[in-house]
């Protein structure tokens, strides 16, 4: 189980003030509007922000996509490649596991025709891809991802939870991902997760939460959706 | 906090601009209300770094009521800058380029004088080395032959100056050593040093090296009794007081109908384009060779350096 | 100006070995003090731009001010250094081009440090999120801002070039502009000057100006086969 007072405040602004448990294993989706707090608590998470109160300690691997990805000038293959960890580098057996991984991807999430092309190139959607492949490279027992399909179209986001949901299956990671897309969140999630101006108003199973929603401000931020 | 930030920059910007303007100003109050009388004089680095023009400024200033602008520079440059048309007079003390300077035009006869040349005082080169060396010798030439023969490290000023001049002329012609400063014969390349800088840069790399100089009195003898403490530990007087040692110092008044130069595209300026104040140059001889500068002179050096460093001589005036 | 043209050309067909040994003397410096400062330079440059830690603002200051070294001064305080009674004079290295070297890379890496700097900044903080999300080691981070940064960095080394090529303050102290040995362009220029050769020391400068030019249009093919790929 995963447990944390999460605390960000810039000056007088209070970005992020709650506490969160995550169950280990499964899957959660947070919500909420801009400037909620979301990218925050995921920023914590994967220990690129400090946390104003007690550090988040976790001992296991961590991966984290932010939201945007700095698009490298190089191509799109080596981009991927440049996530396969070091230690692992010199072992010929390990080099061919990530090799085989990277060609997996780059034909599930249809970058194979482009995999030369430089990366700083690519279209948002195509850009995002990259990230996502690289970030489920290696296996990740905290997986962390910040609206990981927002530049896509609808295939392209199809296609990219099915990957998605094949890594879910294989590793079995903690799962948090934050999203605009209530029904992304329906689909892919055990858990939702709904924040405003940095706390948690209502946190639900996937399935209630979009048909019983229990307050106001969840009510009305879903009939806005 | 940011209204602090703001306040900030403003006042950096205020004081910029204040001292921006109070610069200005100030510059602006240094121009004389009425004309001043300035002589421009070229000089070479040697007569500039021996001190004894500033220490005869504020002199001459107070006796004529000119002002002087000096500029130094290596012999060539020095007497380029008059070519050019820069300069009233000229102090230098190399006669193989003042006399084609004579020839060409520039030089001007000054009533009461014998000829454009005057030749109004004169020290001696000084052969340094390191301290190690007891040899006697029999003349200056027979030092430089001395140390041709054992290879010893010398440092040449490498740059014509009259210095320079003064040193290739006391090698044995045999060795190949000429003032033409791009040849550097095979046979003494391993310890004939050819500098190219001034008389302070080089007499500190023979100190540096153990080596021998040619060097004038006066700048040797501002480094050695420096009051920061002697500059050339290593060195000390070799020979001096040759007559192949004499080095004579000459003012030339600048001609002002002569053929001078443009600078930038090296051909002759039309006539009348530059202006030489020959007054000013005459003024400045007549006080260099009055009573009262000839006893300043005589008297430069003697309580820092234990001796003067410039001996008048005669000869110069018409008869 | 017309005579330092032609006598420039004439100089340059002429083969004379002189001048031969200035122009060798003088790209050996050159090349080699802006090469080591290159590599100095970028490691500290890349490495302020991309941390943060207490005491940045102060680096940073202290870096931008070194930037302005006088020439002359580095000139006079190396030659202290190395002179014989100085703490390094067992090395022998006075009025030698090896010297003369150190003086350039004192000067120039400072210079690339900064122009590193400010130029990465913007890139590299770009670049940090995602780096640090895929928790690169420092060498794989040094590798991938120095290939985002390629444009600027051929810019900041032709500026490292430019500032070897045309010194002279330095150089002259402590190399001693001794003829076959330690005359580089520059002095030689500023030799000619005080000889009162004007047209050889214009013409020595033209030359310096095509060699600069030279290596300018090099880099410049380089770089815009770098931008376009853009």
């Amino acid at each position: 189980m995963i447990e944390i007072k999460a605390k960000k405040k810039y000056g007088d602004r209070i970005v992020l003030d709650d506490s969160f448990t995550f169950l280990e294993g499964k899957i959660y989706a947070v919500i909420g509007t801009n400037g909620s707090g979301k990218s925050t608590l995921l920023s914590i998470l994967s220990k690129q922000l400090k946390n104003d109160t007690e550090t988040f300690v976790y001992y296991g691997k961590i991966g984290y996509m932010p939201q945007s990805s700095y698009a490298f000038n190089l191509s799109v293959k080596n981009s991927i490649k440049i996530a396969i960890p070091d230690l692992e580098k010199s072992k010929t057996i390990k080099q061919d596991y990530y090799k085989f991984r990277i060609n997996r991807y780059l034909r599930e999430l249809d970058l194979e025709k482009i995999s030369r092309k430089k990366a700083s190139k690519l279209s948002g959607g195509e850009t995002q891809k990259v990230a996502l492949a690289r970030t489920l490279l290696c296996r990740h027992d905290l997986l962390l991802l910040d609206e990981p399909t927002s530049a896509m179209d609808i295939q392209a986001t199809a296609t990219a939870e099915k990957v998605l949901n094949d890594y879910i299956s294989e590793f079995n990671p903690t799962l948090i991902f934050s999203t605009h897309s209530v029904k992304q969140a329906e689909r892919i999630a055990d858990y939702v997760i709904f924040l405003k101006d940095g706390k948690i108003i209502e946190t639900a199973p996937a399935k209630e939460f979009l048909e019983n929603p229990k307050t106001e401000e969840l009510k009305q931020f879903l009939q806005e959706k | 906090m940011k209204t602090t930030k703001k306040v900030l920059v403003l006042v950096l910007v205020a004081v910029l601009l204040v001292s921006c303007f109070a610069f200005v100003a100030c510059n602006k109050d240094e121009q004389p209300t009425e004309e001043v009388k300035v002589v421009r004089i070229s000089t070479t680095t040697s007569v500039n770094d021996s001190g004894l023009m500033g220490y005869l400024q504020p002199f001459f200033e107070k006796d004529t009521g000119y002002k002087w602008e000096i500029a130094s520079a290596g012999t060539g440059a020095a007497i380029n800058a008059a070519k050019y048309g820069n300069a009233d007079v000229i102090l230098v003390h190399s006669k193989k380029q003042e006399e084609p300077f004579v020839e060409a035009g520039f030089g001007k006869k000054v009533n009461g004088y014998k000829s454009e040349r005057i030749s109004f005082m004169y020290n001696y080169f000084v052969l340094v080395g390191p301290t190690v060396d007891e040899s006697t010798y029999t003349s200056v030439k027979d030092a430089f032959a001395t140390i041709a023969n054992n290879e010893n490290n010398f440092i040449s000023r490498g740059d014509k100056s009259g210095t320079h001049t003064k040193e290739v002329g006391l090698w044995n012609s045999e060795l190949g050593i000429t003032d033409d400063v791009t040849k550097l014969p095979e046979g003494i390349k391993g310890w004939y040093i050819s500098a190219g800088q001034g008389m302070g840069a080089c007499l500190t790399m023979a100190n540096e090296k153990n080596g021998y100089c040619l060097t004038d009195k006066a700048t040797y003898l501002s480094f050695k009794n420096n009051p920061e403490g002697d500059k050339l530990p290593n060195l000390h007087i070799i020979y001096e007081e040759d007559n192949d040692l004499k080095n004579t110092y000459t003012m030339i008044a600048v001609n002002p109908d002569a053929k001078f130069i443009d600078s930038v595209s090296g051909e002759e300026l039309p006539a009348g384009s530059v202006t030489i104040d020959t007054v000013a140059a005459e003024t400045f001889i007549n006080w260099m060779t009055s009573e009262h500068a000839k006893a300043l002179i005589s008297f430069y050096g003697t309580t820092k350096y234990g001796g003067s460093l410039f001996t008048l001589q005669d000869g110069y005036l018409a008869a | 100006m017309k005579l330092a043209l032609q006598k420039a050309f004439e100089l340059m067909g002429s083969n004379d070995p002189l001048l031969t040994n200035i122009v060798n003397t003088t790209l050996r410096m050159a090349f080699t003090s802006s090469a080591i400062a290159l590599l100095l330079g970028v490691l500290i440059g890349l490495l302020v731009a991309s941390h943060e830690f207490y005491g940045k603002k102060v680096i940073v200051i202290i870096m931008r001010t070194l930037m302005g070294l006088p020439p002359v001064f580095v000139g006079i305080l190396l030659y202290l250094l190395f002179s014989g009674t100085g703490p390094f004079g067992s090395l022998k290295l006075i009025y030698s081009v090896d010297l003369m070297v150190i003086a350039q890379v004192v000067l120039i890496t400072p210079i690339v440090a900064g122009m590193t700097e400010t130029s990465m900044t913007p890139i590299v903080n770009k670049m940090r999120p995602t780096m640090k999300g895929l928790k690169l080691n420092g060498f794989k981070q040094f590798g991938l801002m120095v290939n985002e940064g390629k444009y600027q960095l051929i810019s900041v080394y032709l500026f490292a070039f430019a500032r070897a090529i045309s010194e002279v303050g330095a150089v002259q102290i402590v190399g001693g502009n001794i003829l076959y040995k330690t005359r580089v362009m520059t002095t030689a220029i500023a030799l000619n000057y005080n000889t009162g050769e004007f047209e050889l020391a214009m013409a020595l400068g033209i030359i310096l100006l095509f060699i600069a030019l030279a290596t300018n249009m090099v880099a410049a093919i380089l770089q815009f086969g770098l931008w376009k790929k853009k």
